[in-house]
């Protein structure tokens, strides 16, 4: 069967890789054992390029795979083994999925809730702000006095 | 991540091959984290900056490069007369256009541009210099487009910028700013672009997905407004091109940085600056004032209207020029405002402005010039409202808060803003929304108003009186004459009643003394309450008061003193503002006492005290936000005058007493106020003992007394009496919190908390992302591949 090889340079933890893959060659190849879908051994003809790829798809199986050992052999063959990128593999479907979201990048974060991640100092910070007035006197110069006397109330000054 | 280890020094680009020019945003963002990159290009050609905001607030990483920006970003002018198609870098001080590219100031915040550009595959970020209504070239666009076409392969989505003219105009019959055939010539692909007003939603950025018909779509933005299409954008010898970045600052003459609100509608102003001072300024060069064009001095570009209101030149003050080409950044909320600099010795500053509409609410960042270094280096500070959709902003307005700002700032923030090397490190960006304020409310509110007593009787009256008028009342209170040998003999006076009608004569009824209920003395003005000027202390019926020239009647029993407000600031805008946060409010006379972050953080608070000016008693209400109160507190303001030898003894005893112990001294404000009380009156004391000193005497005894007070600060040092004497006279406010080691790239490694459920679909491109609850049986796969696939989503992906 045909396989294509890529070479991807993104995170293995993306959904959908396609910015990162650049297309390689597709190559003849057959199954090497008996192997399982999601980490099949492949064989095919040795070429000194395909050392340089580190992913490949299996169109029949509709199923994208990250190279995980080559394996050369006498006579002009190649070994290759990989692991199912399950993500890729299954990316629209994945996207369609209701799932409940734990922690996200984006910004539909709720930033009230307690994040015990948030690695704290020992030490603390002190801030000191003040009020905008200072209406008491700091010395006794400024201060005033409260006479309180037996009497009624006096005339005003004209 | 330092822009040499992604570049190494030596490329011609920063590690993109010519023929590669565009890195897709997301791809950049991984690569740079949460670095914001720069970019500028002025007239003399500079480059690329990277700075790293993330390694403790400090620049760990400016990198200058000759203006080589091939991480995804290219301009297209109008009338540049530049040759198109050549990819444009400046390795070595040589410029080349691009599709008639001029030079270029840009500044993109990465991820700011991820968040608003979040589409994964290629992306480019496209500037469209001078677009105005259907003057853009339309070979220049055919050209872009082949170029598109053939090296993404038909997915496409990159920016377009708009600048229009005759704004009024164009929104109003949503005439197309854009009207054009794209050709991709090689193709043999047509299609018609068109693109109007009404296309742009009013999501801040004013911007519009726009599909192009030839497979591939354009981020498309309006970036200002001109009102007279007559005349140039810009000037092409200097530069102009105006493109929106979120990150700007404008330095103040002396270190506030000032920010120019206003309508935002059109927003243009130029001042050219020369050193030592502005020579010219908004309303006299350059730009619109009440929506006439004023041509600069320098032909620079002017565009679009700027509704400060009156300005005058000093109106708006500028720190020097930079030798630097690099200039002033400026923005409101998302929008900025730029500057540049042409020439050398002169700098011009631009002030542009994306238009935003009136329900929006924008908000501004300022900046404190720093004092701990010698260069000009800038702090990030706050982050204030200043655009109400309900009233016009104003300069005033603005400067108004800075005041405020100046109180909020926060000294650990990036310390290193150093204008000559334009570096910049701006902090994350808040939300423009305003946030809710602490604790959720509902229901009533509360009708807290502070009143005072009215206490004013003809049983007894009080009289407001300085230390003046203290020591001329005691000296009245004495008469002397010498007897009959000639000795000096000293008294208090009697009160003397005379007969009137058919009797004549007087009779002496006795010392004033037991007529004076106490004396006072208080730590603020009392006269903010006076009801008015007085000659004199009336005693009992007060025909003849004992005259005090000046001292004031008080009609009151009881006062309120204001200490004025306080803001308390989000610190985090996050959960650390409420969890491992103490907030402690000090308050003289009275104490310390906790505050709830949940109540307090983000409000104003205000500091009332209420006086009981009989006892001396006082209560501190500390109000949020001039609605209720959060926290209560009593202790004792007013002291005791001793009048005579017997309570003064009692004083100076209590004094003692307090200083040689002191756990008396910052006892508890009750054993203090008992203390007061103790003191006989006056009339009750022996009153046949001798009575040494005068009234003012006695009154220099006692004004320590204000310092004092029952603090449980803990900044006070409980053992040492004499703080109780020094302790401020000004309420304060301590805020303890944490600081946080926080990684760089925490959320994009990490992520933040989430509460949703949804469907993944709406998380894409949002980057990194846990999940759980996560139900695989949709899925068409074998059980392994589902329990791998739960397993990845759980541990997390990038979506």
């Amino acid at each position: 069967m045909t396989i294509k090889f890529y070479t991807y340079s993104g995170d293995n933890r993306k959904i959908d890789k396609s910015s990162g893959m650049v297309l390689g060659m597709s190559k003849e190849c057959s199954i090497y054992q008996q192997t399982g879908i999601m980490h099949p051994s492949l064989v095919m003809t040795y070429s000194d390029s395909i050392v340089n790829y580190n992913y490949f798809y299996i169109p029949k199986w509709h199923r994208y795979y990250f190279i995980t050992g080559m394996e050369v052999m006498p006579g002009g063959r190649i070994i290759i083994t990989g692991s199912e990128d399950v993500l890729f593999s299954n990316k629209d479907a994945i996207l369609e999925l209701d799932v409940y979201v734990n922690r996200t990048e984006g910004n539909n974060f709720n930033k009230l809730i307690v994040d015990n991640n948030f690695p704290t100092q020992a030490n603390r910070h002190c801030k000191t702000l003040s009020f905008s007035s200072k209406p008491f006197s700091a010395t006794d110069t400024d201060a005033c006095y409260l006479l309180t006397v037996v009497g009624g109330q006096p005339d005003e000054v004209e | 991540m330092k822009l040499d280890e992604l570049y190494p020094t030596g490329s011609t680009s920063y590690g993109i091959e010519t023929t590669a020019q565009f890195m897709s945003i997301p791809d950049l963002i991984e690569k740079m984290g949460d670095q914001y990159l720069m970019g500028y290009v002025p007239s003399d050609g500079m480059g690329v900056y990277a700075v790293d905001i993330t390694n403790g607030g400090d620049v760990v990483s400016m990198t200058r490069k000759p203006g080589n920006f091939g991480w995804g970003y290219c301009q297209w002018g109008y009338n540049s007369g530049a040759a198109p198609g050549t990819i444009y870098y400046n390795n070595d001080g040589t410029l080349e256009r691009s599709w008639g590219i001029d030079y270029d100031c840009t500044f993109i915040n990465a991820a700011e541009m991820c968040r608003l550009n979040t589409r994964t595959g290629m992306s480019v970020w496209l500037s469209v210099a001078s677009v105005h209504n259907n003057l853009i070239d339309g070979n220049k666009m055919t050209q872009f487009a082949n170029y598109v076409y053939q090296q993404v392969g038909g997915v496409f989505d990159g920016w377009l910028d708009f600048t229009i003219d005759q704004y009024h105009d164009i929104i109003k019959n949503d005439t197309p700013i854009f009207d054009r055939d794209l050709n991709v010539s090689n193709e043999g692909v047509t299609a018609h672009l068109t693109i109007r007003p009404s296309d742009f939603d009013n999501a801040g950025m004013k911007f519009a997905l726009i599909d192009t018909g030839l497979g591939f779509s354009l981020y498309c933005r309006i970036l200002g407004f001109r009102l007279n299409e007559s005349k140039y954008y810009y000037d092409s010898a200097n530069i102009p091109t105006f493109n929106i970045m979120p990150f700007f600052q404008i330095p103040h003459n002396d270190g506030n940085m000032i920010l120019m609100p206003g309508s935002l509608d059109l927003a243009q102003i130029n001042i050219t600056y020369n050193n030592g001072g502005i020579t010219a300024g908004r309303g006299t060069t350059g730009g619109y004032y009440n929506n006439k064009y004023i041509q600069n001095g320098n032909n620079a570009t002017v565009f679009g209207a700027f509704d400060f209101g009156e300005l005058s030149v000093n109106d708006i003050d500028f720190t020097r020029v930079f030798s630097s080409s690099l200039g002033w950044w400026a923005f409101v909320g998302n929008y900025v405002l730029t500057s540049t600099s042409v020439g050398s010795g002169t700098a011009v500053f631009r002030v542009n402005a994306m238009y935003t509409p009136r329900d929006v609410y924008n908000y501004v960042r300022f900046f404190h010039k720093r004092t701990d270094t010698p260069s000009d280096s800038y702090s990030a500070a706050d982050t204030v409202t200043v655009f109400d959709p309900t009233e016009t902003p104003t300069f005033d307005t603005v400067s108004g808060t800075l005041s405020e700002i100046a109180a909020r700032l926060r000294p650990w923030q990036l310390p290193n803003v150093d204008i000559k090397s334009n570096t910049f490190t701006p902090e994350d960006i808040p939300d423009p929304t305003p946030e809710p304020g602490g604790d959720e409310e509902s229901g009533d509110t509360i009708d807290f108003v502070m009143r005072s007593f009215s206490g004013a009787s003809n049983f007894i009256t009080n009289y407001a009186m300085t230390r003046r008028h203290v020591g001329i009342f005691g000296n009245r209170l004495w008469t002397s004459w010498a007897d009959s040998l000639g000795n000096p003999t000293e008294m208090i006076k009697n009160i003397r009643i005379f007969y009137t009608g058919g009797d004549t004569g007087s009779i002496d009824i006795g010392s004033v003394m037991p007529f004076i209920v106490s004396m006072k003395i208080f730590p603020f003005d009392l006269s903010n309450f006076i009801g008015y000027e007085t000659n004199g202390i009336k005693i009992g019926t007060g025909h003849y008061p004992i005259e005090v020239p000046g001292c004031w009647y008080l009609p009151r029993s009881s006062v309120y003193v204001s200490c004025g407000t306080v803001t308390i600031p989000r610190i985090f805008n996050d959960f650390r503002d409420y969890e491992n946060m103490n907030i402690m409010c000090y308050v003289p006379y009275c104490g310390t006492v906790e505050l709830n972050p949940g109540d307090v953080i983000g409000r104003t608070l205000s500091c009332t005290y209420g006086v009981d000016l009989q006892s001396g008693g006082c209560t501190a209400y500390i109000i949020v936000d001039n609605n209720y109160p959060v926290a209560t507190i009593s202790g004792q303001m007013g002291s005791s005058v001793p009048l005579t030898a017997t309570n003064s003894g009692q004083l100076m005893s209590q004094r003692l007493s307090d200083i040689s112990g002191a756990s008396a001294l910052i006892g508890n404000t009750t054993m203090q106020v008992q203390r007061e009380s103790e003191q006989p009156h006056p009339k009750q004391a022996n009153m046949d003992s001798a009575i040494v000193g005068a009234v003012l005497q006695a009154a220099d005894s006692v004004p320590q007394r204000f310092r004092r007070s029952a603090i449980s600060c803990p900044t006070m040092s409980a053992g040492n009496g004499l703080d109780a004497f020094a302790q401020p006279p000004t309420p304060y406010i301590q805020m303890r919190y944490g600081i946080y080691d926080l990684p760089a790239n925490y959320k994009h490694s990490i992520g933040r908390i989430s509460t949703k459920s949804n469907r993944l679909s709406e998380y894409k491109d949002t980057g990194f992302i846990t999940c759980s609850n996560v139900d695989t049986s949709p899925l068409n796969c074998h059980n392994d591949e589902k329990a791998a696939i739960k397993a990845a989503l759980e541990s997390g992906v990038y979506i």
